[in-house]
């Protein structure tokens, strides 16, 4: 018999549950869902306590995002400086950066505030987030940076993680002269160089600066931040695609101190992603992920796989069946494509859940091919098997997808933040409107769920809903209106839909008896509202295991 | 100052999967010619390193003598955002003073050309990029849309190619492989198996003293202009099992650095490496080192010209050269330097 029950009626209730799909209240014991239903049905319960405290809201299953990376709360440790306005996990709205100049003031506020805080003057201002392809005009370069401070190492990276712009006080003491000599250290007409850095073999000659920058990410903060950005975006569960380090005493130490702590806010499903070696090291590494399932908790999961095989559309290095890419070229692969099947055999034969990264049509029939191979080997009802990102994938691979019990994750954010990109550039109107084709895939009959990615996309699952549902771009076309899908479908995507892919849906993606009582609280009705105001729908915060948290 | 025997060379050895990668860097740690070699290794693979010519991480003391392995994450070399590779060449560089080159096996889709830019952060200095090719399978290979791209784009980036199964193939074939290659790149043919002294063999030269460390297989001090001469390892060029050949020359008077640049850049076919500590006649004062790998090349200062530098009073050079390398265009090209 629960302890107490605790019956929160709210302004609606969308279970994202078929059976029941509204009710007027949620009861909850023991973290749980108890029940849903009417007022007069759930104060039947004995000795059940109303709690009218979310009576305003309207309240959904807590969002599932299950292609994000936890090291992006870590980039709230650097100083933002990217082009759209940004709400940072304390809840400060930090406002775009406009033009260079805004640069240049959003950094002298930052020396100002380390220069308050007594930190000295060889500890490096490092900042993220710029993205000077919306500038006009001169690029930011060391002389511009050299405005904010002559004496600090100063280190900006732009959004893409490609490269990162550097003051001639960080050049100076990493000795970055003249006298370098490598690739992506372009220099001025006297044959300075003029502080961009690029691609990762130049960025760390940026030192200790480039060390910090990442080391940061690494960081528990990093995962506390990423928890609170969680919240704020009324996501209760998240996941860790692709941590090497997954199975190692020191990384399981650092999540169980963090996420199992009471004050954070969501559940964490860490994916282990593969260290390469020989087949004998694969099917050890293989044992370890199952292992680790031991060491799993009610809030944070490990003992699943994901691997990369391509690269990204928007760098021109995804796998592309013909045509390929507008200028005639094709991606890179991360692994040789003969070799995907060997790699995730002992995976698929541990009985693990696999995940890949393939943005382009031409990964996604290698990893097809790979499943259908491990499947005639080894059959497995039930797998789950997922292919993250498919931007690209066509209906015929969407049929495959269905036929061989997979799934889709599908980067639904794509088609707002880089859609012009890739009508203009990469693979023109055609293949553009038919990018990320939720559409397509649900009317085959794929289990779909749709992500950020974050970083590479702001951490926001109604965002993410919201390009399904609209297919907006940045200038404001509608990019593949046929690939539109509705608000439920979406809504749908963002919770049941990602949870059946973690493997998680009967304990979360639904506000249902016995599930964890995850709750998104919103401060508007997402099935009431006009669709194009969905990633506008304002979230008050979150349940989690039936605790409240908030949004800062 | 980073003064070039700090700088430990870097070597990167790329390929597609299955090219023989793994198996040339275990040839290498089983023959390291007495150097202590850091691999890093990025590569799913039917073959590991072979752990028994490795000393442990745990055991790495100043005293242990033997080489490393680490090994990075899936993608981390070529497409990871973050410091994977960063990391690693940090724990290199925190081995340092244990070590004598580091060799990187890139995974078997890698662009080593871009991997090889990592040689020249600090700490490093570039010492080749050497492509694995499988011979009875590279046609195939360039002809496949799905890899043909990539295993030319390895090709193309090779400073040495390392032709493997060859044995495989007929006259024929052979010659048709090595035409195909000579299209994508312009870089000297080895037929494995490779002799490690043919990789390594150069290396280290004592530059500033310390001779004592490492004894290199230092130019003879011969007095003709440039002759065939047999190494300290012995492999005497005309040696029905030699596959390499070493030729030195010794300098009596310092060199225009004009003519320096000159020679490096018209090296002949089937030369692998060459160094030669230089006195220049615009710098007489100090050291010139000069190192060519493959197609690279790097000229140094590194310290003051003391008069007990190799060779004759303006020094010496050594270079290596691929069999049947033709000795008049070798003694031509060495002879430059006296001219």
């Amino acid at each position: 018999m629960p302890e107490t029950t605790t019956i929160y009626p709210a302004a609606a209730i969308h279970t994202l549950d078929p059976s029941r799909p509204s009710a007027e209240a949620v009861a909850v014991s023991d973290g749980r869902v108890l029940a849903v239903g009417t007022m007069d049905e759930l104060l039947t319960i004995d000795g059940a306590v109303v709690d009218g405290s979310l009576e305003r809201f309207t309240l959904l299953p807590g969002f599932v995002e299950a292609h994000c990376h936890t090291m992006a709360g870590g980039m709230w440790l650097h100083t933002y400086c990217g082009y759209h306005d940004r709400r940072g996990p304390d809840g400060r709205v930090w406002s775009g950066c406009r033009s260079m100049n805004d640069v240049i003031e959003r950094l002298r506020e930052a020396e100002a505030r380390l220069a308050d805080q007594g930190v000295g003057p060889d500890e490096p201002l490092l900042a993220w987030g710029l993205d000077p392809i919306y500038f006009s005009g001169e690029r930011l370069i060391a002389k511009h940076l050299d405005l904010v401070s002559t004496t600090r190492p100063i280190l900006v990276m732009h959004a893409s993680l490609h490269l990162a712009t550097v003051n001639n006080a960080l050049m100076e003491v990493e000795g970055i002269t003249p006298d370098t000599d490598m690739d992506g250290v372009p220099k001025d007409g006297s044959g300075w160089p003029i502080g961009e850095l690029q691609e990762p073999a130049a960025m760390s000659l940026a030192g200790a600066a480039f060390r910090k920058f990442w080391g940061r990410t690494k960081s528990e903060a990093s995962l506390r931040n990423f928890g609170n950005e969680a919240r704020n975006a009324g996501i209760t569960t998240l996941t860790d695609l692709g941590n090497r380090e997954s199975t190692e005493a020191a990384e399981i130490e650092r999540y169980r101190t963090v996420v199992d702590d009471d004050g954070f806010p969501a559940r964490v499903s860490v994916f282990h992603m593969p260290t390469p070696g020989t087949p004998e090291a694969l099917a050890d590494a293989a044992s370890a992920v199952l292992a680790s399932r031991e060491l799993s908790s009610a809030k944070l999961r490990f003992g699943h796989v994901k691997l990369v095989i391509d690269g990204s559309i928007q760098g021109y290095t995804a796998r592309l069946r013909w045509p390929h890419y507008l200028d005639g070229g094709n991606g890179i692969w991360v692994v040789p494509p003969g070799q995907v099947t060997d790699i995730l055999r002992p995976y698929h034969e541990a009985g693990l859940l696999i995940h890949v990264h393939c943005n382009g049509d031409e990964a996604v029939d290698v990893f097809l091919e790979a499943v259908e191979a491990l499947l005639a080997e080894s059959p497995r009802v039930d797998h789950r098997h997922t292919v993250q990102h498919c931007q690209l994938t066509s209906p015929g691979q969407y049929r495959r997808i269905a036929a061989l019990g997979m799934s889709a994750n599908i980067f639904a954010n794509h088609t707002f933040f880089w859609g012009d990109q890739h009508v203009s550039s990469t693979v023109g109107p055609d293949r553009a409107a038919r990018m990320n084709s939720a559409r397509t895939a649900l009317d085959l009959g794929v289990p779909l769920s749709m992500h950020s990615d974050a970083p590479v996309t702001p951490l926001g699952s109604l965002h993410v809903a919201w390009a399904a549902v609209n297919r907006l771009t940045t200038t404001g076309t509608v990019l593949g209106p046929e690939e539109r899908i509705s608000v439920p479908e979406a809504l749908h995507a963002i919770t049941m839909g990602a949870a059946h892919q973690l493997k998680m849906d009967d304990e979360v993606g639904s506000i249902s008896p016995r599930k964890f009582a995850d709750l998104a609280i919103l401060d508007a009705d997402p099935f009431a509202i006009d669709p194009t105001e969905l990633r506008d729908v304002p979230v008050w915060g979150t349940m989690l295991g039936g605790k409240i948290f908030a949004a800062g | 100052m980073d003064l070039p025997r700090q700088r430990l060379p870097l070597m990167v050895i790329g390929g597609y999967l299955g090219a023989g990668k793994t198996t040339l860097v275990n040839r290498l740690l089983a023959d390291p010619q007495g150097q202590r070699i850091a691999v890093l290794v990025n590569d799913f693979g039917e073959i590991g390193i072979d752990e028994g010519l490795l000393a442990a991480e745990s055991l790495a003391a100043e005293q242990d003598q033997r080489s490393h392995v680490l090994s990075l994450a899936n993608g981390c070399v070529c497409c990871s955002l973050a410091d994977g590779f960063a990391s690693a060449l940090d724990r290199v560089r925190a081995m340092a003073d244990r070590l004598d080159r580091v060799v990187v096996e890139v995974s078997g889709v890698g662009e080593p050309g871009k991997v090889a830019q990592w040689a020249r952060t600090p700490g490093f200095r570039p010492d080749g990029v050497l492509v694995v090719v499988d011979g009875s399978r590279i046609r195939e290979q360039l002809a496949d849309p799905r890899i043909g791209q990539t295993v030319a784009g390895q090709v193309a980036d090779a400073g040495l190619i390392v032709l493997t199964h060859g044995d495989l193939l007929d006259a024929t074939d052979l010659t048709a492989v090595e035409r195909s290659l000579a299209q994508l790149s312009a870089a000297p043919i080895l037929r494995s198996p490779v002799d490690p002294a043919l990789l390594f063999g150069l290396e280290p030269a004592p530059v500033t003293g310390d001779s004592d460390a490492h004894p290199a297989p230092a130019p003879a001090h011969a007095p003709a202009p440039a002759h065939a001469h047999a190494p300290a390892h012995a492999h005497a060029p005309a040696h029905a099992h030699a596959n390499h050949v070493t030729w030195s020359l010794t300098l009596a008077r310092p060199v225009p650095r004009a003519t320096l640049e000159l020679w490096q850049s018209v090296r002949p076919k089937g030369v692998v490496r060459a160094k030669g500590i230089v006195r220049l006649a615009d710098a007489p004062d100090v050291r010139t080192i000069v190192q060519l790998v493959g197609d690279s090349t790097s000229i140094t200062a590194s310290g003051p010209w003391t008069g007990d530098e190799p060779g004759d009073s303006a020094g010496a050079v050594v270079a290596i050269a691929v069999p049947g390398t033709p000795r008049a265009a070798l003694v031509k090209w060495l002879g430059m330097l006296t001219a």
